[in-house]
């Protein structure tokens, strides 16, 4: 019995197979029961709990593929295109900010998530911008910033008490 | 890894105050760009419907290949009363008067736009 952190091989293998599992089964749940708020582009993101935790647990080459899996794949069961390209978009850019601000040191695993989920909607509504080529789209901003925020602190929590059992107990 | 990680950090506040500055630049950059229009511009599928004073108040129906729209103008401000279309995101939008400000029925590929005096040609042209 060895933590998730210690496994190596085919044991890491298995490992990154069902949290990429886990995720995918997240952003089904997410798109099959869509927040009832008219506004477009807000969402828990409760597929970043796992990258979180990978990010802590696995470190940063194996959280960015099991991110980068989990998107192609819910693209390719569940979405399409395009919004293929607002996801993939969205969680490279709030895992390179999360992982920049990880490597500091000085933030804890709400702020890393807060500012993941700022930067996801900021992404997302850049791509949009140049979708319909148009600025306007910036004007959900604020709105998206502010939701980004409150469901990044959430996030956050919930990966905090699951790094704390990965800690104290054992995974695999 | 640390063993029992913490909630929150002092940094995190600092983090936190810093995108929120971040989002209010960004509206009052958005904000200090904006004044009333004077039009209303209706296009459909990217084809000019129509062009409507905003100074003087009317209600629109709008006939779209796709289903029915009706606009109303009334004091300076352009708001869509009723809609065909399933989502109605376009009537909950509620009103615009701000040069640049857009009501979207995307259902409908409609989208009313506020501009200004000899702002509508050359956009009109581009499309």
């Amino acid at each position: 019995m060895r933590s998730l952190t210690e496994t190596r091989g085919s044991a890491r293998i298995a490992a990154c197979g069902v949290l990429t599992a886990l995720a995918l089964i997240f952003s089904y749940i997410e798109f099959l029961v869509p927040l009832p708020i008219a506004i477009p582009g807000i969402k828990l993101g409760l597929a970043n709990i796992v990258c979180l935790v990978c990010l802590y647990a696995l470190g940063e080459k194996h959280a960015f593929l099991i991110n980068v899996t989990r998107i192609a794949l819910a693209a390719l069961l569940f979405g399409s295109v395009f919004s293929a390209l607002y996801a993939l978009a969205g969680g490279v850019v709030s895992f390179a900010v999360m992982a920049l601000l990880k490597r500091t040191k000085r933030f804890s695993v709400c702020g890393v998530s807060m500012a993941g989920g700022v930067f996801h909607n900021l992404a997302q509504l850049a791509v949009a911008g140049l979708l319909v080529e148009s600025a306007q789209v910036f004007y959900y901003f604020p709105v998206l910033l502010l939701s980004g925020m409150a469901t990044g602190i959430g996030i956050g929590i919930l990966a905090t008490l699951i790094l704390r059992s990965i800690a104290r107990d054992t995974l695999l | 890894m640390e063993h029992r990680p913490s909630f929150f950090k002092k940094a995190d506040i600092f983090l936190a105050i810093a995108l929120l500055l971040l989002g209010f630049g960004t509206l009052a950059l958005l904000k200090s760009g904006q004044k009333d229009g004077s039009f209303a511009r209706v296009t459909v599928d990217g084809t000019l419907y129509g062009t409507y004073r905003l100074d003087e108040d009317r209600t629109v129906g709008i006939e779209t290949p796709y289903g029915r729209n009706v606009l109303r103008v009334e004091g300076g401000k352009a708001f869509m009363q009723e809609a065909d279309c399933p989502n109605h995101d376009c009537v909950e939008k509620g009103a615009v008067s701000k040069t640049g400000q857009i009501i979207l029925c995307l259902p409908h590929k409609l989208a009313v736009t506020i501009v200004n005096e000899g702002e509508e040609a050359p956009d009109a042209i581009s499309y």
